[in-house]
């Protein structure tokens, strides 16, 4: 039976998943959330944040995580199923009978009204989702960059949810102390007046270097600060060099996301 | 029946390899059309990048569904399409199982104090997008490269349109209606408005 439900709520999920796996977040927050208890929101959001940097498609990740939550591996199965059937069957059906499918201006309207309302129903989750998520202002500076990064530099969001793991992991296992807060409090106020991620990471090493001087001595970190500015992604998996401040760790992840972002446009130009 | 073992092959290397969202296939499914012309031509995938934008689903998914149906027929669409599917499945399962085991662990609750916030930007990044392609329709979203296309792009029926449902959402009786009926609504609309 509840693999039956599965199915049925994830078919009429991916049935309704018009612009890709985040437009399926209203549905799955109705669904999953408000209507069956599944998971929380927080639960959502980690789901969500593992299928960006697993392989595969969001929406796919996300039905299979829960499918298993709810049912085992029967469940996973129906639910991963259930996300998939709607495309399968609706592209089954274009690629026999409506080649020009696209060209009938009824379709074209009734999309473009469709993705205004998805666009106002991804608006008004963002604004609970940030309400929920983001308090201190280490969350901020992370939520923050992330969008910048992701919506404006165009970086591959796998490696953004790496970073942002990492950092978690190294400011509350280390780094949560009075001190730190301070410091990361006074670079909050200031990044979120920088314009541009390259101004930012220059504005937020001051009050980094202060917290620096109570806990560690001050040239380390400069070498730390260098090494991971100069080398790439290669340095967000080697914790020992990241360790002991969480700043060289932003800094690593605009470089890095910069990097990333080159790399995208020398494809697009190979592609082109 | 070879063909098709190799189509399938192909879709599950895509599957494997492409993380971070429908679009990160697209490279992998280029170099395919590339490969393999009778399976894909370039067109088709710019074709069904279109529809992708248009119908539920995501590429990845509609390009594997799309290639095996018109080589194979309904047998090959469904099985290109679980190929392609597999390796994530497997993988979620995989962590699962890993995160059932270390669900105390400080750790991992560390790691996830720091994604919840970053996912949370990656949603924001998402609507900026979306808001890109609705009221700026003929805008390429690009705004690093293309700031200045964003002129003369402004489309005011549609912000119209999305303030009306936008407000419809922070209304205390209305915001707790199915997203389904925004959806329906918003396409009613577009069909009475000629968006």
């Amino acid at each position: 039976m509840q693999a039956l439900k599965l199915y049925a709520v994830f078919f009429q999920i991916g049935l309704f998943t018009f612009g890709g796996g985040y437009a399926m977040l209203p549905l799955l927050e109705r669904e999953c959330v408000n209507k069956y208890h599944w998971c929380t929101r927080d639960e959502l959001l980690d789901i969500f944040a593992i299928g960006q940097c697993t392989p595969g498609v969001i929406a796919v990740n996300t039905a299979t995580f829960l499918g298993r939550k709810q049912g085992g591996f029967l469940g996973a199965v129906a639910a991963t199923l259930g996300v998939v059937s709607p495309s399968l069957i609706i592209i089954c059906i274009i690629a026999a009978l409506l080649q020009n499918f696209m060209d009938v201006p009824a379709v074209q309207h009734a999309l473009t009204g469709i993705r205004v309302a998805v666009t106002a129903l991804i608006f008004s989750m963002t604004i609970k989702l940030i309400k929920t998520n983001w308090k201190k202002p280490i969350d901020y500076i992370i939520g923050i960059l992330a969008f910048l990064v992701v919506g404006i530099f165009g970086a591959n969001p796998a490696i953004v949810v790496v970073v942002a793991g990492l950092t978690g992991l190294f400011y509350y296992g280390r780094f949560a102390g009075a001190q730190g807060k301070e410091a990361v409090a006074t670079a909050a106020e200031e990044a979120s007046s920088a314009e541009s991620v390259s101004t930012e990471g220059a504005v937020t090493a001051p009050p980094a270097e202060a917290a620096e001087k109570a806990t560690h001595n001050a040239p380390e970190r400069e070498e730390n600060v260098a090494t991971i500015t100069s080398t790439d992604s290669a340095t967000s998996e080697d914790p020992s060099s990241v360790i002991p401040e969480e700043k060289p760790q932003k800094s690593a992840s605009v470089t890095t996301a910069e990097a990333e972002e080159e790399t995208k446009e020398k494809e697009r130009d190979t592609h082109a | 029946m070879r063909d098709l073992i190799l189509l399938c092959l192909r879709f599950f290397q895509t599957g494997l390899l492409a993380a971070g969202g429908g679009l990160a296939t697209l490279p992998f499914l280029s170099d395919m059309a590339a490969d393999h012309p009778e399976w894909f031509t370039r067109a088709d995938l710019a074709t069904i990048v279109a529809v992708s934008e248009s119908t539920p689903g995501p590429i990845g998914i509609n390009m594997a569904t799309f290639a095996g149906f018109k080589t194979h027929g309904v047998l090959g669409a469904l099985c290109s399409t679980f190929s392609l599917v597999l390796p994530s499945f497997i993988v979620i399962l995989i962590i699962y199982k890993l995160l059932e085991k270390f669900k105390n662990s400080k750790t991992v609750d560390h790691v996830f104090r720091g994604l919840r916030p970053a996912s949370t930007g990656l949603i924001a990044a998402a609507a900026l997008s979306l808001f890109f392609l609705a009221l700026f329709p003929d805008f390429s979203g690009d705004l690093l490269h293309d700031a200045a296309g964003i002129r003369g792009t402004f489309n005011l029926t549609n912000t119209l349109c999305f303030l009306g449902l936008f407000v419809c959402t922070q209304i205390p009786k209305i915001k707790d209606l199915h997203p389904i009926l925004f959806i329906l609504a918003g396409a009613g609309l577009g069909l009475l408005l000629q968006l």
